[in-house]
């Protein structure tokens, strides 16, 4: 029977995702490659989230909640270095591509997020992925008649999405100076990575608020995403 | 480049993982101290439970009968339990039913865990006749006599396929304690929850055993060893030898045991009783060797191994010393070994023999066998033993030959109508041993005995001592429970009357007068010494007097696998081999301390032992102890199956770190198949959804 508790989480952790890829990047080489090198982006904003962790001096080092906050601003941190290197080369992309400027950009824009959402992913569940095919399970302390790997396996699939939708709203707010998106793409980002504390907390039911709040932000994220960028493009038609 | 970036993601996602890995596995799983019972087989299969690598069950408690119609009567979809077993549940027809439940994932017996778990009174997973099928009455038409028959389950014999673990009792290891601890709270946890209520605790068991099929299919591939180890035999004539014509009286016990959980082969009242009365009757006659070695016939000691794989030990040697004696291969140095025998100076190569001592035996003349079975009177009801009175029988093959019957009387009516008594005892007072013939009434022949082994080539007369006249008394035969925990003074006290009754009796047997027969009497004190260090303190000071190198101070009775490249696989038998060594010597001497840790100081020769850093040398002896149906074949270097219908047990091979137990939460089948159902859902909803928004997307940026 393990092996349904596996297939079950890679399912729920990267089921959706790939799908998401397959119906919108998958046909496109350069978005693919996009997608990729954002995925790296990611990877270095972790790297020295982690060496700056191992250099930390002890009680620093056992302070989740300062260094999720490190962590958080790292990550923006690279979106942002991402975004303006790719800005270099986007006249020439968005020639090759054929369609307009503007649905070059949200498109970009989109597989970098995922590709973000992706790493993050991965780097985040694959662990415990691989745990979860063998018979035993760690429970959630918050919800005692819970597996961790699955909750862990929902947060997985709902961060990708909030970083795909970080990445829109936040190369949105860069191209068009709209710099008001930006303070909100951090914060809620610092929002919903500190409402996952509440996963291995002791508030009764802790990680359904994890979920739920994951969520929230998540519909926030979509009903600004259509608010600035689709609407927009509406009124500009 | 983009393969290439792909290729170092993976590498950190990768390493990412290692580094975690062990993190969350240490947090899941608890290794708990484990051990299971090895796979035996023979020529005509395998017994023990199965040698599959992995079962993983929730864990059940069974502590009794209610418990056991509970499980059976609980049948949810999908799940399989590891089963939490009291001894007192651990029979065959319980593992039946557990088996026939068709949820069965592995046992795990425990010894004792709490009060619902307590020693059963009577225990055996011995046969009711064991090794009646290598017995002299094997071939008799009238069905095997019942010894063990209260208890006797036969458990022992049987094959399972599914794995089997003990949680033996050990009060004073701390681990053991830790591991029994945590089983006990996975149970409990589990009950709490009605079995119903995920997660529950899990078991995974592991129990690798490379043996498969037979003897002979398992030795020709090299996985099985056959069962076996190192008989002893001692003598105080020095002079023994085939060229006379003086007769000889043996006096035979078993030297080691066997039980379920090999690990836990306590074997105390079994064959420890035995074999520390012939050792307490052997120190009794050699506190006179100059009458001992003036009588007309030799006293032969012997105390055979593996016993209860076939009589391995004394058939071997019987079939040794009753056939004459050629050495194909002699040793070409002083040190020489070989790929078939690697005992560095082996007196004879092929057929292999650490000493060719046993050569001056004459099988022929020997005209009397006195064997001690088991002593200890531990069956006796406790008003029995207050009182003081301890029957002993005699039992014999033939209550008809007049030669058996003299040799009964020398124990029946010598010292006061056959009764010793033993004082100092306690304040109880004294503990009169009394001797009778078993076979008053009935005869019901010899016990599972290795007289056996003798009077199957030829009639001799033969007594066999028992604490039992009908049927074992010893509630425990080779059971775990039999650790000698429930001795008291007055076993000492009954073993040692019987140390004193053989001494006499063999020395008269032997030629001499009853009147000189009376002067030796055993060391009580001896006794109850010998059998506390062999039974749990290995490192006594009695042991240490003689042998400092023993470092742990319980060593089981099980004898292991033979190996000839060494001459005692196990402290016991070493120590065994000292003593008698060191009472049957016929010279002492100081010829230059030896050093007494060691296994093999040099003493200059082979028939010197060291005892309290001096030489000593003795004509004590071994003999190789493994079924008589196996033999070396010298030609391919291997043990091979010569005669199936011989004593043919061989083990398997395994690598113990293969066999563990860990314990973990599991979440319900219904769950898990609400996982796959949720993952698969998510999965097709995002993808339509995404599919959908891409086309809006698409129409509104047109």
């Amino acid at each position: 029977m393990p092996a349904a508790s596996f297939f079950g989480n890679l399912f729920i952790a990267y089921g959706p995702a790939t799908g998401a890829f397959a119906v919108t990047a998958y046909h496109s080489g350069q978005l693919a490659i996009l997608m990729i090198c954002s995925a790296f982006f990611w990877l270095l904003s972790i790297l020295i989230a982690s060496a700056l962790w191992y250099a930390a001096p002890g009680p620093v080092k056992s302070n989740v909640f300062f260094n999720l906050g490190i962590t958080i601003a790292l990550q923006e941190a690279f979106r942002v270095i991402f975004w303006a290197i790719i800005r270099i080369p986007e006249i020439g992309l968005t020639k090759i591509s054929g369609v307009p400027q503007s649905l070059n950009r949200l498109k970009f824009s989109y597989v970098c997020g995922l590709g973000f959402g992706f790493m993050s992913g991965l780097v985040m569940f694959v662990t415990q992925l691989a745990n979860s095919s063998d018979p035993g399970i760690i429970y959630c302390q918050s919800c005692p008649s819970q597996d961790l790997f699955f909750i862990s396996a929902l947060t997985t699939c709902l961060f990708i999405f909030l970083h795909t939708t970080w990445g829109i709203l936040a190369f949105d707010a860069l191209w068009r100076k709209s710099y008001w998106q930006v303070p909100y793409v951090v914060l809620s980002h610092f929002g919903a990575s500190y409402s996952t504390t509440l996963v291995p907390s002791n508030v009764s039911g802790g990680c359904w608020y994890a979920l739920l709040t994951l969520l929230l932000v998540l519909f926030l994220n979509l009903g600004l995403c259509y608010a600035t960028v689709v609407v927009r493009e509406k009124k500009q038609a | 480049m983009t393969p290439l970036l792909l290729v170092l993601q993976l590498l950190v996602v990768l390493l990412s993982v290692q580094a975690q890995n062990t993190y969350i596995v240490g947090g899941i799983y608890q290794q708990l101290q484990a051990y299971g019972s090895v796979r035996m087989l023979n020529a005509t299969g395998f017994n023990g439970p199965s040698s599959d690598s992995s079962a993983i069950g929730v864990v059940y408690r069974v502590a009794d009968n209610t418990d056991l119609d509970a499980f059976i009567a609980f049948t949810p979809p999908f799940v399989r339990f590891t089963v939490v077993l009291s001894f007192a549940m651990f029979t065959p027809s319980v593992l039946e039913s557990l088996r026939n439940s068709n949820k069965l994932a592995g046992v795990i017996v425990v010894q004792q865990l709490d009060p619902a778990f307590a020693a059963p009174t009577s225990d055996s997973p011995d046969a009711a006749f064991p090794q009646f099928q290598h017995s002299l009455y094997a071939n008799d038409s009238s069905p095997p006599y019942a010894w063990n028959p209260k208890v006797g389950n036969g458990i022992m014999y049987k094959a399972f396929d599914f794995p089997i673990f003990v949680m033996p009792k050990n009060p004073n290891d701390l681990t053991w304690q830790q591991t029994v601890g945590t089983l006990l709270k996975t149970a409990d946890y589990n009950v709490e929850r009605k079995y119903q209520t995920y997660p529950l605790y899990a078991i995974e068991l592991n129990q690798f055993m490379f043996a498969s099929h037979d003897a002979s299919v398992c030795l020709r591939r090299g996985w099985c060893y056959p069962a076996g180890a190192t008989s002893i035999w001692s003598t105080f004539s020095q002079n023994l030898t085939q060229n006379n014509d003086r007769k000889l009286v043996v006096v035979t016990a078993q030297a080691d045991a066997n039980g379920f959980f090999q690990d836990f082969t306590n074997a105390a009242a079994t064959t420890v009783s035995g074999y520390v009365t012939l050792l307490a009757a052997a120190q009794a006659l050699s506190e006179n060797q100059k009458a001992v070695a003036a009588l007309p016939s030799d006293i032969l000691f012997t105390l055979f191994s593996s016993e209860s794989f076939g009589f391995a030990g004394s058939q071997r040697f019987v079939n040794d010393i009753s056939a004459p004696f050629t050495c194909k291969q002699e040793p070409k140095s002083i040190n020489d070994s070989s790929a078939s025998c690697g005992y560095p100076g082996a007196q004879c190569q092929n057929p292999c023999h650490i000493s060719t001592d046993f050569k001056d035996i004459a099988f022929d003349r020997i005209k009397a066998i006195v064997e001690v079975n088991q002593v200890s009177g531990l069956g006796l009801a406790p008003n029995v033993l207050d009182a003081g009175n301890v029957n002993m029988y005699l039992h014999v093959d033939d209550a008809s030959d007049q030669a058996t019957l003299d040799l009964v009387k020398l124990f029946t009516e010598s010292g006061g109508n056959g009764t010793v008594k033993v004082g100092g005892v306690s304040a109880k007072g004294d503990v009169n041993v009394k001797f009778n013939p078993a076979f008053s009434g009935t005869n019901r022949k010899l016990p599972p005995s290795s007289a056996m082994s003798f009077l199957a080539k030829k009639k001799i007369p033969a007594v066999v001592i028992g604490d039992y006249q009908s049927s074992f008394t010893n509630p425990y035969y080779n059971s775990i429970y039999d650790d000698g925990s429930q001795m008291t003074p007055a076993h000492y006290a009954a073993m040692c009357g019987v140390a004193t009754q053989t001494a006499r009796s063999v020395f008269q047997s032997a030629g001499g007068s009853a009147t000189d027969a009376a002067q030796f009497s055993a060391n009580c004190t001896l006794v109850a010494d010998l059998f506390k260090c062999f039974t749990s303190n290995l490192t006594c000071s009695l042991f240490h007097s003689i042998y400092t190198g023993a470092s742990v101070p319980y060593e089981n009775q099980y004898p292991g696998f033979f190996d000839h490249s060494v001459a005692f696989t196990s402290t016991p038998a070493f120590m065994m081999y000292n003593f008698l060594a060191n009472y049957t010597a016929y010279k002492r001497s100081a010829y230059g301390s030896c050093d007494s840790s060691q296994r093999r100081p040099s003493c200059g020769s082979p028939n010197e032992i060291c005892v309290a850093n001096v030489c000593v040398a003795s004509k004590a002896s071994t003999h190789a102890a493994y079924g008589s149906g196996i033999e070396m074949d010298y030609g391919s270097n291997k043990y091979v199956v010569v005669n199936a219908a011989k004593g043919t047990w061989v083990q398997s091979s395994f690598n113990s770190s293969n066999i563990r137990i860990r314990t973990f939460l599991v979440t319900s089948p219904q769950y898990q198949g609400m996982q796959v159902g949720v993952g698969i859902a998510l999965t097709l909803v995002v993808t339509a959804a995404t599919y959908y928004v891409q086309k809006f997307v698409d129409t509104k940026f047109k």
